[in-house]
């Protein structure tokens, strides 16, 4: 869930909420200093706030290290099963935190500033890991086999992934902007939000030959008026949210949607794997796959395109 | 002098319809519509759709303020005061947050308006225990009701999931975008229905304003007056919420620059108020959609923007012409 960092939140509250964790934590982050705290094996005791990080900490085999996970990172189940929740995506509880004699805490973005401070006068390590851009991907993969003493099979992974979007890469180069069709990725209904050329998905959309219509905005992810939807007239509609049934028949329901060519053609697609695409994780090259099966239509010139 | 002012006002008024009008639906995003093109005319239905529910919000939420205004003789008073909104907001996130929202289009404008009348409910009876609650109780409790129903917001808020955190902030920063007609349909005839029974209220409101007991002697039925009065404002209100959310500063500053351009006559408040309500807020909503475009920022950033500095400078210049009120 990657729009995480941009909703908009209720700040006041939040500053309410650190400063009484503030009042909590500070008097008792002496008395037991977590730092000192490896594992018995020498090895890190470590907590992901992310997601993608989880997916990556799992897949370099490095799942008996991780002692604490969020709220949202639910995948691979059975894996995570025993590690515990210290809080929600990027921002945890800074007492269950500690409970877990973390040594290392990895996140792609904390929801409060002052998190850093105060996970520095813990004694923790705490290892900022972006992955905005398809190839910080592996990048993040080698870091964290870095990290976590896993580097031989991160540094496989991440190698094969490489050559996968180098592959990819390579094909979509292939395929001329006009055969290729317009890509509208709905990441929220209400308000309308959609990914701009900044964000990986974007690349994504690309390498699964197709083109995405909020390239024309420079930011990751931002809100725009069902109006631009309408005029720019996508060809593929894909929704990247969880959503109950039927919600493309509540797409071609809005007004003026019914001139949307996805609309007319019907190729409003809602059964993608939103956890696939909007995680910047292992299974990126899933959602890729999953996104091309959506935006080609196999009779298309792109399609040829691809099949020499 | 009033009431020749007041009739220019009104002629500026009409005189100004079909201008915003035009400027509604040929501008956005998409630049004037080429209706040669199916696209052209899908552009501009749903421009049209927004004006129309840009019109049915303003004006209500207008006319909303400008009675509770009157009856709460507060010029702080309007949907907020009361926690009419918060307790909209409130019933709209109980209902997005339970998943109700994917089960019909319409349960969670329902909730909001169920909402809405509840707190208002609750703030009537709690502000009167005996009989008919004076305007400093209906204020207070009002007020705190309020404050509670924003805090179990906050709660619910707070334990929610981000996706669910997502679409109530939708709610609380407001939206014109039509989901649904029929949703369109009925908050208009709500609105309506809110605007003939107060207008034809007006004498009464005029009483009010002297207060209570004076209007009482004047032979007005107070105690009805103000139940349906409050019944009234809350309809428009909810109606409002539950089209577009929670959109502010409408129903406070709207009424004020009226009452200071034409008088507190309220045969002539309330219908100015929420033409000039509802003509306001299609305007700060064209601006909020073009400004950026194709980016849309929230329609209560523009009404805030652009509604304060006007306000202030219809203050100021009253105050060296003098007050009217």
């Amino acid at each position: 869930m990657y729009r995480h960092r941009l909703k908009p939140r209720p700040e006041f509250m939040f500053r309410m909420l650190t400063a009484l964790i503030l009042l909590l934590c500070g008097g008792c982050g002496d008395l037991d200093h977590p730092s000192s705290d490896i594992g018995a094996d020498g090895e890190p005791r470590v907590i992901s706030l992310a997601p993608n990080l989880t997916e990556m900490i799992i897949a370099i085999g490095a799942g008996d290290q991780l002692v604490g996970r969020s709220s949202a990172c639910d995948y691979p189940a059975a894996a995570l099963k025993n590690v515990p929740v210290v809080g929600g995506f990027g921002e945890p509880s800074m007492e269950v935190l500690l409970a877990q004699r973390p040594t290392l805490i990895v996140d792609v973005a904390l929801a409060d500033q002052s998190l850093q401070h105060r996970l520095r006068q813990a004694g923790l390590r705490r290892e900022h890991i972006p992955c905005t851009r398809l190839d910080e991907i592996p990048a993040a993969l080698r870091q964290l086999g870095r990290l976590l003493q896993r580097e031989e099979t991160a540094r496989t992974l991440a190698g094969e992934l490489e050559d996968e979007l180098t592959r990819l890469r390579r094909q979509s180069a292939r395929i001329p902007d006009v055969h290729r069709p317009l890509v509208f990725a709905e990441v929220w209904a209400e308000p309308l939000m959609t990914v701009g050329r900044n964000s990986y998905i974007s690349e994504c959309i690309r390498l699964a030959g197709g083109r995405n219509l909020g390239d024309e905005n420079d930011t990751e992810y931002y809100y725009l008026s069902h109006e631009r939807v309408v005029e720019r007239n996508p060809d593929v509609i894909l929704l990247l949210y969880m959503a109950e049934e039927k919600v493309a028949d509540r797409i071609a329901t809005r007004i003026g949607w019914e001139s949307v060519n996805a609309v007319r053609n019907r190729r409003i697609h809602d059964e993608l794997d939103p956890d696939l695409i909007m995680r910047p994780g292992p299974r990126v090259l899933q959602g890729i796959a999953q996104m091309r099966q959506a935006i080609v239509n196999q009779d298309s010139p792109a399609a040829k395109e691809r099949s020499p | 002098m009033t009431v020749r002012r007041s009739t220019r006002f009104f002629l500026i008024l009409a005189g100004s319809i079909p201008v915003v009008l035009a400027l509604c639906l040929l501008t956005g995003s998409a630049g004037i519509p080429d209706l040669g093109t199916v696209t052209g005319h899908a552009i501009l239905r749903m421009r049209l759709y927004r004006t129309l529910a840009a019109l049915v919000v303003g004006s209500g939420l207008a006319a909303s303020g400008t009675v509770l205004q009157a009856l709460l003789r507060n010029p702080l008073a309007e949907p907020y005061v009361l926690g009419i909104s918060s307790g909209g907001a409130l019933g709209a996130a109980t209902a997005i947050l339970m998943g109700l929202g994917m089960v019909s289009i319409f349960a969670v404008p329902i909730a909001a308006f169920v909402g809405a009348t509840l707190t208002l409910t609750l703030v009537y009876m709690l502000a009167g225990e005996q009989g008919i609650p004076s305007v400093h109780q209906l204020i207070l409790s009002g007020v705190i009701v309020g404050a509670v129903v924003s805090s179990v917001l906050m709660f619910l808020i707070s334990i929610a999931p981000t996706r669910g955190i997502h679409n109530v902030m939708w709610w609380m920063l407001g939206d014109l975008t039509v989901t649904s007609r029929p949703l369109l349909w009925a908050a208009m005839a709500l609105t309506g229905t809110g605007l003939i029974v107060t207008w034809t209220l007006s004498q009464s409101f005029n009483a009010m304003t002297l207060g209570r007991d004076m209007a009482h002697h004047l032979g007005v039925r107070t105690g009805r007056t103000l139940l349906l009065g409050l019944a009234m404002a809350t309809l428009m209100a909810a109606a409002a919420v539950s089209l577009a959310g929670i959109i502010g500063f409408v129903g406070l500053v709207v009424p004020h620059t009226v009452r200071r351009i034409i008088g507190p006559d309220h045969r002539r408040l309330i219908p100015g108020a929420a033409l000039s309500g509802g003509l306001f807020l299609a305007l700060c909503d064209t601006a909020a959609r073009t400004i950026m475009a194709p980016r849309e920022l929230p329609v209560g950033v523009m009404t805030a923007l652009l509604g304060g500095p006007f306000f202030l400078a219809v203050l100021r210049r009253n105050r060296e012409r003098g007050p009217l009120t």
